[in-house]
């Protein structure tokens, strides 16, 4: 579904992808961890059209992503949910939904979605008028993923969903990635809880300062003695 | 009840004025909002179409075509000043954006000059000039239709926003750019849409403002900016609620003052802008969050979430200007250059061009302090050198001092001032510090223009030549070399600082305040300390100037002053000594070789300060190509988000 070749991209004079390949079958989660400062965002904003690519090949169901503007990729079916949520603190949970949905116009199943959305986290429901800012973090870490969902994408790039949230939101967001997964979504997932990611990731990368230093299903990698000794703390 | 309905019938006109202020307000403060961005472009723009649609009218074409091409002209005007003068420079500095804007403003303002003339044009009372009379007091019928008209454009634009696709996508631009950009919403198109919108508001704001003056000039541009600024601040700056009222109170602030003012304290109207100046001054130090005090301003949501880019494009791009840093052992050449020139050059107009030029030098390098490398804003250097100028005037005229004593007084006079007004400003937030300077040089001109001991537009003539030891200073080689020991002084005092702990205090302040802070840096004195060396340098220039001139007027000091500093500085380079130096050079010289083509000279300076950012021409000289492609790449491309690829 998403294929990655050889990518190369950075910021100003400083490249931070040196050659990076990856892939992501359809109906996958597929983790990317790696430490501090390795290029995980980057990856995910290079995806996402924030950044140019400066080499390399990147395609998404046969469909060429160089040179494409976020908006655009948008519309492929690609939703990027960034770190650190970055929910629009001064519009409402009810606008932030509905910016999500800013690429269709299919009114009546965007109200639909909507809906679906308080649904399945009814705090949302009961806050839709007020500031996103008033909401707690796990609070809008939901509205973020609510608001991804919103461009009905196919493949959900998260950005270390669990970040700074209370181990009982942790369980919670991990839960979800597993929810929406089961639903049909696939699901590139960046984080720096790697025991957590590689356990739900049917594949998964090790990312180390720019480039892939190694692959392999989940589990394999929770079991890498190398692996758990570099990136795991264990 | 005579005196309070002639009251209500002020307040009615003010409102009027106010309506005007207001559509100007809207525009201008989206765009500060949105991109943290001074639009000093938005006042021309105002003026230029404006009298764009006097002129068709006074070609007899019919009302109904004139004014909507005039709002077509001023929606395309406002889409070209983003594309040319704000997009290719989105992620650079801020500063830099000024400057470009301001290249905008003179070549509109050059422009309209050009084509239509310096003069008033008329305008046709468009709403009439119906009054009803009640108890004796003639109500103005047109305020009325006046306000009806913005407040009808301006639900217009507020359905417009909530209702249209593109529309509503503003109010997530202004909050978050790149995550907008992840939302599908294109960034390009939404950041052109408020400037087109601006421009069209301000365009329906001209035409209310000649419908009830009857007449619109060139010259109405920058007060509008102007008027715009204190109106968005005030409201709260990205606050279009709080504009709108701003710019009503402002209108009514200024009839009232103006009206009363003169009744009673028999003030010139002469200090109409002044007077709402100084309340906006109070206000903010009573008020800075802005009227609508209890919204937090999408100013500072902006500035959060562009912190992630912003800190990194600083960083990589600081812009370098045309020249680069000399070595230090340059500098001892340099001046034994200048010291042996006049032994070659013994053209006495030369010597007094390049006399100038060192004065001019010493205001830059005062501007270099205070913009260059501690990033404070600061638009009035022209208030201190007529501070200084008229300091020195004054005592050489009518007391015996002798014109050292009177330099020193001078600069220190400017530093007095330029303390009064930079501590309180700079406490509250660095932005309203260039408002406030702004203001300030404007109010010290309108003092000069307005009072007898300066003898108002007539200035002072007739200045004693100074004298030294019994050594008179007379010929224009003893002048040039008066301006040199002045400028080597000012430049080795520049230099010890910038060298010192404080320069590193303010180059950190410059790249990142709230850094700098969390390091321990008392960030409030250094900014005070640059503001005020810059003060003191733009007083000893301004008193070196009356001195070889032997006159002073207010003519002298206007605007166009301030700005002209600025652009030394930046086409020399920001954070450059020597740069300062070599800017003035440039700008004098432009100016003289330029006089043949006077009429369009300063559209020609506006095209310099809008190519020079995007170009960065200190390659000009090493790699013209790669240069060329650079600035060319800006002007196309530009990421739509830009998000985190600051540095481009
Ligand atoms: N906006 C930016 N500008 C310049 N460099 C950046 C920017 N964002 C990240 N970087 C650099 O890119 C590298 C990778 O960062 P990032 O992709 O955020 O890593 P991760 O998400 O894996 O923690 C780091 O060295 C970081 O300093
Ligand atoms: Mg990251």
């Amino acid at each position: 579904m998403l294929k990655i070749d050889d990518l190369a991209t950075g910021y100003g004079y400083a490249e931070v992808l040196h050659g990076l390949s990856l892939e992501l079958n359809e109906g996958e989660i597929v983790a990317v961890v790696g430490a501090n400062g390795a290029g995980k965002s980057t990856l995910l904003k290079t995806i996402s059209g924030l950044l140019p690519v400066r080499r390399g090949t990147m395609t998404f169901k046969g469909e060429s992503l160089v040179g494409r503007r976020p908006e655009d990729i948008v519309r492929l079916g690609i939703a990027h949910i960034p770190e650190g949520r970055r929910v629009f603190p001064y519009s409402t949970i009810d606008e932030n939904l509905s910016v999500g949905a800013y690429t269709r116009d299919d009114r009546a199943a965007i109200e639909a979605d909507r809906d679906a959305a308080y649904r399945r986290f009814p705090v949302l429901r009961e806050r839709r008028d007020r500031l996103a800012s008033t909401l707690s973090g796990g609070e809008q870490q939901m509205l973020a993923v609510s608001r991804g969902l919103m461009s009905r994408p196919k493949l959900i790039l998260m950005d270390e969903p669990s970040l700074g949230l209370s181990p009982i939101m942790v369980d919670r967001v991990f839960d979800l990635v597993r929810e929406l997964n089961a639903e049909g979504k696939s699901i590139l997932l960046v984080e720096q809880n790697a025991t957590r990611a590689l356990a739900i990731a049917h594949r998964a990368y090790v990312m180390v300062t720019g480039e892939i230093a190694l692959a392999g299903t989940g589990p394999e990698l929770l079991g890498n003695a190398e692996v758990q000794r570099s990136y795991l703390g264990g | 009840m005579a005196d309070f309905l002639f009251f209500l019938q002020q307040i009615t006109n003010g409102l009027a004025l106010g309506a005007v202020y207001a559509l100007l307000a809207i525009g201008f403060s989206m765009i500060y909002g949105i991109l943290r961005m001074m639009n000093f472009a938005h006042g021309d723009l105002y003026a230029f179409a404006t009298i764009f649609i006097a002129a068709l009218l006074i070609d007899e074409i019919s009302v109904i075509l004139a004014i909507p091409l005039g709002i077509v002209v001023g929606t395309v005007v406002g889409i070209v000043i983003e594309r040319v003068c704000y997009r290719p420079l989105r992620f650079v500095d801020r500063t830099i954006a000024i400057v470009s804007s301001l290249g905008a403003a003179f070549i509109l303002r050059n422009g309209s000059e050009y084509f239509w003339g310096v003069h008033a044009l008329r305008f046709p009372l468009l709403l009439g000039q119906q009054q009803v009379p009640i108890a004796g007091v003639n109500f103005p019928v047109t305020a009325f239709y006046v306000i009806a008209a913005a407040l009808a454009s301006l639900a217009l634009f507020g359905l417009f926003m909530r209702r249209s696709k593109i529309g509503s996508g503003i109010l997530f631009v202004a909050q978050d750019i790149p995550t907008s950009s992840l939302m599908g919403i294109p960034i390009n198109r939404t950041i052109v849409l408020v400037y087109a919108i601006g421009g069209a508001l301000s365009v329906v704001g001209g035409v209310l403002y000649g419908s009830i003056y009857g007449v619109v000039f060139p010259a109405m541009g920058f007060p509008g900016t102007i008027k715009a600024f204190v109106a968005a601040v005030v409201g709260g700056i990205g606050n279009l609620g709080g504009a709108l009222i701003a710019g009503l109170l402002l209108g009514v602030i200024e009839t009232v003052v103006v009206v009363y003012g003169a009744q009673f304290f028999g003030m010139p109207t002469g200090y109409r802008d002044a007077a709402a100046f100084i309340l906006l001054v109070v206000f903010l130090l009573f008020k800075p969050t802005g009227l609508m005090g209890t919204r937090v301003s999408m100013t500072e949501v902006g500035a959060i979430a562009s912190m992630g880019y912003s800190a990194v494009a600083k960083k990589t791009v600081r812009l370098l200007g045309l020249v680069a840093v000399p070595r230090a052992a340059l500098a001892p050449a340099a001046v034994a250059v200048a010291v042996l020139l006049p032994l070659v050059l013994t053209d006495q107009y030369y010597l007094r061009i390049i006399s100038i030029v060192f004065m001019y030098s010493i205001a830059v390098l005062g501007m270099n302090l205070v913009l260059g490398y501690c990033g404070q804003f600061h638009f009035g250097q022209a208030g201190f050198m007529a501070i200084g100028a008229y300091t020195t005037a004054l005592l050489l005229l009518h007391t015996e001092t002798n014109f050292v004593v009177a330099l020193l007084i001078s600069g220190g006079l400017a530093l007095v001032a330029g303390l009064l007004i930079g501590i309180p400003a700079l406490r509250v937030r660095s932005d309203y510090l260039g408002l406030v300077t702004f203001a300030f040089g404007e109010i010290v001109r309108l003092i000069i223009v307005n009072s007898e001991f300066t003898r108002g537009p007539m200035g002072l003539p007739g200045i004693p030549l100074p004298e030294l030891f019994g050594v008179k200073i007379v010929t224009p080689v003893d002048f040039y070399y008066y301006a040199l020991v002045l400028l080597v002084l000012a430049y080795a005092m520049c230099a010890q600082v910038t060298r010192s702990y404080i320069g590193r205090a303010w180059r950190a302040i410059y790249e990142d305040e709230t850094a700098a802070e969390a390091m321990g840096i008392n960030t409030g004195r250094y900014k005070i300390l640059a503001f005020g060396l810059a003060c003191f340098l733009g007083g000893i220039a301004g008193a070196y100037w009356a001195t070889q001139l032997r006159i002073v007027t207010p003519t002298m000091f206007e605007l166009d002053l301030s700005v002209m500093v600025i652009i030394m500085l930046v086409l020399g380079g920001m954070g450059n000594l020597p740069g300062s130096i070599i800017g003035a050079a440039i700008m004098i010289g432009a100016t003289e070789l330029l006089r043949p083509i006077a009429d369009v000279r300063s559209a020609f300076i506006g095209l310099v300060m809008i190519l020079v950012p995007i170009f960065r021409p200190q390659g000009l000289f090493v790699d013209l190509g790669p240069t060329l492609a650079r600035g060319w790449a800006r002007i196309r491309g530009s990421r739509p988000t830009g998000a985190d690829g600051g540095g481009r």
